[in-house]
């Protein structure tokens, strides 16, 4: 991403310094962002944007959090460490915090889609649920 | 490769389900630097991967490296990816020594013979092998011997992707990288004193899912090692305005702003370390106020000085200067001194004329 | 494995800096010893006028042209100025050599920002490109030119176009890009005591003693 003709906020307070540093990456990111929700709704496309791969200051996380703000939904999922999915304020636009289990961050996507993958149940898990169903049912019978 | 667990299975065993499945395979493609559209793909080339054996060979070296790679900041993926390999040998990090260590090697060689996977860290000497030695044996010989039977070769750190301290000026030992010596296997470059943990499994995930990943023409992947970290520095726009810190704890260096002035490599230095960041994203060097050293290119040790700006010379060259300036003045003098007695001399010979002398002549 | 453009870098950086630094301060100084040395012939007619404040007054009266002059020949005039200025400030005001001056001789100065720069560096670019031009077109100029003309506009233009490439990474290695933006400096360097170049510090000492001289007339200049 071109941050060259980027900005940066030089008024600081002295208390908080590289709270206000920021690579002037977040607005082309909200764009992408704007983008890709008008082609959710065009065309139904998913889009998937990792936060990793773009150089982001404290100040970006920043100006991030405001625009999109927190929505109706927040789900806590326990694999291998939590991970985080929340709708924003924004509706169609979600973000995906995988956590290891130590807690900290593994990786954090914004996902432009009605329904991140990730909260379905997955089918290979469903067929495995229907197994241990089926097997608790055998015992209890058994039992009774 | 050989035919142990796929990691599939692994998961299983272990009680993963799907869903975690999915979530490993995302932070894999983070971590790999891969488009999140192609976590499906990773998922599927992670099924069919099979569990290849790692010989891991270190040489010129100071551990740096294994003990970058052993705090690879995402311990559930690195117990994932040390999982889906077998380390079958790693002399520091192996219970056995001596010969049992060594006869650990010999077998997963001949087990696994054209399959394994050959890691290197560290330099090898070449001006004279019996400078560095593992049981009787010279690191030139063993990296010959055990290069021979390896599918690929993963040169782990800068000294052996390039040489590194070992090779800095003079160079005692006449150190040199692995790709010097092999010339006929692929080599993947992972520089980097030491190289970022998460860089290291991410390239041999990379290699398990897809094989080699794209290099650049010193060898290093360029989905790690394809930007500056001038183009990715948070910093960035400090130098695009002209701010500078131009020491340690002047305003500059407390506002955060750019570290050129104070030696910063990163217009010249290929890593991910602005992205990426150290210690499991919190940090990298620049942000901690340091400029970059720019370890993760060939001779890195003899850029000049860690801390003199890349625009300033890199030798002595104030004496050299001072002494022209000397040099110039008095060749200067001289040669006016010269052009003057020259003058005085012609104006010494010069005859009285008057017009009829004149007339005379004509 | 050796990276080629970090060893042409270091090459710059090096050697080649301590031969080319020592090619141009021995002769500057070497050539302006020899000005002051060799000084002027005592002028025995009584003064009329003051010359040491009409030689000054010179040294910056000349940089200002005479009326009708920028109409007369507005590619040299105006093209002249934008590259003389344009040079001055990516030269002076870039932090980069800035700190090449501070590493020098211990002295700092505020940079200017990248915007100014590179519009600075890319006009003087344009300009010396014009001034190229009116050489090649107009056939008085053309018969005047000589080849130390042309070796000193094109030095002169390389390290602003090697700069600007390097720093925006247009095209090639940015490493092997800043190599040889150093070179261009150094063969300018180089080239700067024994072309036109050396007016960057002979213009104040011709212009004082034209001055001079026309001030003891009791002359303007």
């Amino acid at each position: 991403m071109d941050n060259r003709h980027s900005y940066c906020a030089t008024t600081s307070k002295p208390d908080d310094v590289l709270s206000f540093v920021a690579t002037g990456n977040a607005a082309p990111l909200l764009h992408e962002i704007k983008h890709a929700l008008s082609k959710l709704l065009d065309s139904g496309v998913e889009h998937i944007i990792d936060l990793g791969a773009i150089p982001f200051g404290p100040g970006d996380e920043r100006i991030l959090d405001d625009v999109l703000g927190d929505g109706e939904v927040s789900a806590t999922l326990t694999i291998m460490g939590e991970s985080h999915v929340r709708e924003t304020k924004i509706p169609g636009v979600w973000r995906v915090d995988h956590l290891d289990e130590k807690g900290q961050f593994q990786s954090r996507f914004i996902e432009i889609t009605f329904m991140p993958d990730i909260l379905k149940t997955q089918r290979e898990d469903a067929v495995q649920g229907l197994e241990t169903l089926a097997g608790r049912l055998d015992t209890l019978k058994g039992n009774s | 490769m050989s035919n142990k667990a796929m990691l599939p299975e692994l998961m299983k065993t272990h009680g993963i389900s799907r869903r975690a499945f999915m979530k490993y395979c995302a932070s894999l493609a983070s971590v790999m630097a891969l488009s999140p559209a192609m976590v499906p793909r990773i998922a599927e080339a992670l099924e069919n991967a099979r569990r290849p054996s790692v010989i891991w060979l270190s040489f010129q070296e100071c551990t740096g490296c294994t003990e970058s790679i052993l705090r690879s900041h995402s311990p559930t993926i690195e117990d994932l990816i040390f999982n889906a390999i077998s380390l079958d040998y790693h002399h520091t990090l192996q219970a056995a020594s001596g010969h049992a260590a060594e006869a650990a090697r010999e077998q997963a060689m001949k087990e696994n013979y054209g399959k394994y996977i050959l890691v290197v860290d560290g330099s090898i000497p070449i001006k004279d092998p019996g400078y560095s030695c593992i049981a009787g044996i010279s690191n030139l010989d063993m990296l010959k011997e055990t290069a021979a039977g390896a599918a690929a070769i993963v040169s782990v750190g800068t000294c052996a992707a390039y040489g590194g301290i070992g090779h800095a000026d003079p160079n005692p030992t006449g150190a040199v990288g692995v790709s010097e010596i092999i010339k006929d296997k692929p080599i993947i470059n992972v520089p980097g004193c030491p190289p970022i943990p998460v860089v290291m499994t991410g390239v041999l995930a990379h290699f398990l899912t897809f094989g080699i990943p794209d290099l650049d023409e010193l060898g290093r992947p360029k989905a790690f090692y394809g930007e500056s970290i001038h183009d990715r520095c948070y910093r960035r726009p400090f130098y695009d305005k002209g701010m500078f810190a131009e020491n340690f704890d002047d305003e500059g260096a407390r506002g955060g702003w750019c570290l050129y002035k104070l030696g910063c490599k990163g217009p010249i230095t290929k890593s991910a370390c602005a992205t990426i960041k150290w210690n499991n994203g919190v940090s990298f060097p620049i942000e901690a106020g340091h400029p970059c050293l720019g370890c993760t290119e060939p001779d890195f040790w003899d850029n000049g000085g860690f801390y003199k700006p890349l625009s300033v010379p890199a030798g002595d060259y104030r004496k050299a200067g001072v002494a022209a300036v000397a040099g110039g003045a008095a060749i200067g003098v001289a040669s006016a001194l010269m052009s003057k007695a020259k003058k005085a001399k012609a104006a010494k010979a010069h005859e009285t004329v008057d017009a009829h002398d004149l007339e005379k002549s004509s | 494995m050796n990276n080629q453009a970090f060893d042409l870098l270091m090459w710059a950086r090096g050697p080649a800096f301590d031969i080319a630094l020592m090619i141009f301060a021995g002769g500057i100084v070497l050539r302006i010893v020899e000005i002051f040395v060799l000084g002027r012939k005592k002028d025995l007619a009584p003064a009329k006028g003051n010359p040491v404040a009409q030689g000054l007054k010179t040294i910056f009266s000349r940089s200002v042209p005479r009326e009708g002059l920028v109409k007369f020949a507005p590619i040299t005039y105006i093209g002249g100025y934008i590259f003389h200025i344009g040079f001055f400030i990516a030269f002076f005001f870039f932090a980069p050599h800035i700190a090449l001056f501070t590493d020098a001789f211990g002295v700092s100065w505020p940079s200017t920002g990248r915007v100014i720069v590179e519009s600075a560096t890319a006009l003087a670019l344009l300009a010396l490109i014009a001034l190229i031009y009116s050489r090649f077109t107009d056939p008085v100029r053309k018969a005047l030119t000589t080849f130390d003309d042309y070796l000193v506009l094109v030095l002169s233009g390389l390290p602003l176009l090697t700069g600007y490439i390097a720093v925006n990474k247009l095209f090639g290695d940015p490493t092997m890009m800043m190599a040889f933006h150093i070179l261009s400096v150094e063969a300018l360097m180089i080239a700067f005591p024994f072309t036109k170049l050396m007016h960057a510090f002979s213009f104040a000492i011709s212009r004082y003693y034209n001055g001079a001289i026309q001030g003891r007339k009791g002359a303007e200049s």
